[in-house]
């Protein structure tokens, strides 16, 4: 396949410079206009002394540009009873749809959007779909939710069907079946805990898994990182998985077919990867935090919002030809809890989870009362129900002790209670209790 | 410099839903021109709930009814209403009930037992998430506990690729006689398509037991109303 016949949209490999002008063209276009209709920029900016006639270039955004969190957010809409916090930019009558966060940290907060036609949020996953060799004429199963509004119509825009799953354990019966009888190119999406009862459904299905996953080119793994083991059992299954990350709250990125870090499509968004508790840009390819700004989004556009999401940060051209910059997640800065002087996010133990067969499906909380913690608790889900095996607390805290160098607290409970807790496709991976 | 332009034949597939009889599921393959036939006839539903432009709608559905509710999301979006979506599920009660607080909508359409169970969960009494909503049009199973909730909740009934809804508590839910026939065969409700369609459909078993009326409305709205057992 050609370069150019595996992107979706020239702009993808456009050269940096060009994509810089280009962020910088829509971002001076953006700021007026965020400055002038949104309550929460214009508290924000004059209160930091700064207005859009002094900003003339990403350098002076760079540099003078004050940041917004989702706190600040919170904060606005409880001043000033704004359901949207500040950051809706047109009239709420102008709009098609007000949709949601997923919710899985409390109450969901609205997204409002105006859509052309019936297409929202841009085709992002267009040029995802199309980099995993979806075609016109192919189908494309989707297994997902309806919260997030009619995402499937990007996949019409690419001439392909989409077959409607929900996401949903009790579905993979018919799946087989449909996917047996249409040979799907790919699928959107599959998730840990799917990926779990797949496993544990698989010997009682009457269909061999790596005949129903053959059509299959690509399936979009999201809601959580992909872990070892699900990367293990994805090969056995001869699949190929494609992690798909949030983009703080203005998009999403994935991996391209190199699987080397989740694109984001910077011509939407700037993206900037700064220090978590400064301003200062962190260097290539190190851990910083993920700070976004709306460049393609002018109804709730996001400015200089940090996201509280740690991520390593490439722009490196990747080996796929595209330019736009890679990220690789690691979790939530909120998140992490330091024992003993060491800093612990979920990602650090979750493979240590993983490789104890009782709780392989990777399914865990750390139980967080504050920010430094006398000792690391982990909440782990075992298979089965009742009581868990004898030692298997015992084993699980040697296995994190010896990739973390902190033994744990560890309690054991069904992996069913934990997959109570969130929507359908993750879990909340930190407790305050 | 732009994105490819894919050009669609509107007779091909669009996309494959599937609808439930009784217990099990059927793959239900529709076309572009589908889409649009029956996104002009849930018009029809937005006129039986009296949704204007800039009036909120919420539906609640599952992804798997996409054959039936993209045409209903594409009617919301012809009509000039504002849209909101949440899942048919327990776990969706909580974005259900924020909706409702937040949004001062016109129509919850599709209300699922499962929200219903979620807000038990939650601890929620329906009759006060939903007080100020004028138009509830839930399906079988959700709508009597609404009503013993002391709710005037309106059928929603899906038959088939089909969506039906009444006009008033009590009258039958309304299908579009354009597009459908129905029959009640034996006890069970069967639809037959009319007009062109990509998977056309003749006595389609439903799975449900009920009666077709199909005398005049005291809306007067024409064609068949269906009320299940």
């Amino acid at each position: 396949m050609s370069q150019a016949d595996r992107t979706f949209d020239p702009v993808e490999t456009l050269p940096r410079p060009e994509l810089e002008a280009l962020q910088e063209q829509r971002l001076l276009a953006l700021l007026p206009y965020a400055f002038e209709r949104s309550g929460l920029v214009r508290e924000t900016w004059q209160a930091a002394g700064v207005h859009p006639r002094e900003i003339r270039s990403l350098a002076d955004f760079r540099e003078r540009v004050p940041f917004v969190d989702k706190d600040a957010i919170r904060r606005y809409r409880d001043r000033h009873g704004d359901p949207y916090g500040g950051v809706l930019c047109v009239d709420p009558g102008e709009l098609t749809a007000v949709m949601s966060t997923s919710g899985t940290t409390g109450d969901p907060t609205l997204v409002a959007e105006r859509w052309e036609g019936e297409v929202s949020g841009g085709l992002g996953l267009a040029r995802d779909f199309w980099e995993i060799g979806v075609r016109p004429g192919d189908y494309l199963t989707c297994m997902l939710f309806t919260f997030r509004g009619p995402f499937f119509a990007q996949f019409t825009a690419i001439g392909a069907a989409p077959v409607f799953f929900d996401h949903h354990p009790d579905e993979f019966r018919r799946w087989c079946e449909a996917s047996l009888a249409l040979r799907p190119t790919a699928q959107y999406t599959l998730s840990g805990p799917l990926v779990a009862a797949l496993q544990q459904l698989e010997p009682r299905l009457p269909f061999d898994l790596k005949d129903v996953f053959s059509s299959y080119r690509g399936i979009v793994f999201a809601g959580e990182p992909l872990g070892r083991a699900a990367r293990r059992k994805a090969e056995e299954w001869g699949i190929k998985f494609h992690l798909q990350t949030s983009l703080g709250d203005v998009g999403a990125a994935t991996e391209c077919r190199e699987h080397d870090g989740c694109h984001a499509w910077e011509d939407t968004a700037l993206v900037e990867h700064l220090e978590p508790e400064g301003a200062a840009p962190v260097a290539d390819g190190e851990r910083g935090e993920l700070v976004v700004t709306s460049l393609a989004n002018h109804t709730m556009p996001l400015v200089r919002y940090r996201s509280d999401d740690l991520v390593r940060l490439t722009r490196r051209r990747c080996g796929c030809g595209r330019t736009h910059a890679r990220i690789w997640p690691l979790g939530r800065k909120g998140d992490e809890v330091l024992v003993a002087g060491r800093g612990i996010l979920p990602v650090d133990v979750w493979e240590a989870v993983e490789a104890i067969p009782e709780t392989s499906a990777g399914l865990f909380q750390i139980i967080r009362t504050q920010r430094e913690c006398d000792a690391l608790r982990l909440r782990v889900g075992f298979a089965g129900e009742g009581a868990p095996p004898r030692g298997l607390a015992e084993r699980v805290a040697a296995s994190v002790f010896q990739r973390v160098g902190v033994e744990p607290r560890v309690e054991l409970v069904p992996q069913g209670e934990l997959l109570r807790l969130g929507p359908p496709h993750k879990i909340p991976r930190v407790a305050k209790q | 410099m732009a994105e490819r332009a894919i050009e669609r034949d509107p007779g091909a597939v669009l996309g494959v839903g599937r609808f439930r009889v009784g217990e099990t599921s059927v793959l239900h393959p529709f076309s572009e021109a589908d889409r649009a036939r029956d996104a002009r006839s849930c018009e029809g539903l937005l006129d039986l709930a009296g949704v204007a432009r800039g009036d909120a709608v919420l539906i609640v559905s599952l992804l798997s009814e996409a054959a039936a509710y993209w045409p209903l999301l594409g009617a919301c979006v012809a009509r000039g209403a504002i849209l909101s979506c949440a899942d048919a599920t327990p776990f969706d009660a909580s974005r259900v009930r924020m909706f409702c607080r937040q949004l001062g909508l016109r129509a919850v359409l599709g209300l699922h037992p499962a929200t219903l169970a979620g807000l038990r969960d939650l601890g929620a009494d329906p009759a006060q998430v939903f007080r100020e909503v004028p138009v509830l049009a839930a399906r079988p199973g959700a709508r009597e506990e609404l009503r013993a909730a002391g709710l005037e909740p309106r059928l929603w009934l899906e038959l088939g690729p089909a969506l039906a809804l009444e006009c008033a508590p009590g009258s039958g839910a309304h299908l579009d006689p354009e597009l459908w026939e129905v029959e009640a065969s034996a006890g069970e409700l069967r639809i037959t398509s009319r007009g062109p369609r990509l998977t056309p459909l003749a006595r389609q078993g439903t799975g449900l037991r009920g009666r077709v009326a199909s005398g005049p409305c005291p809306c007067g709205r024409p064609g068949p109303r269906v009320t299940p057992d």
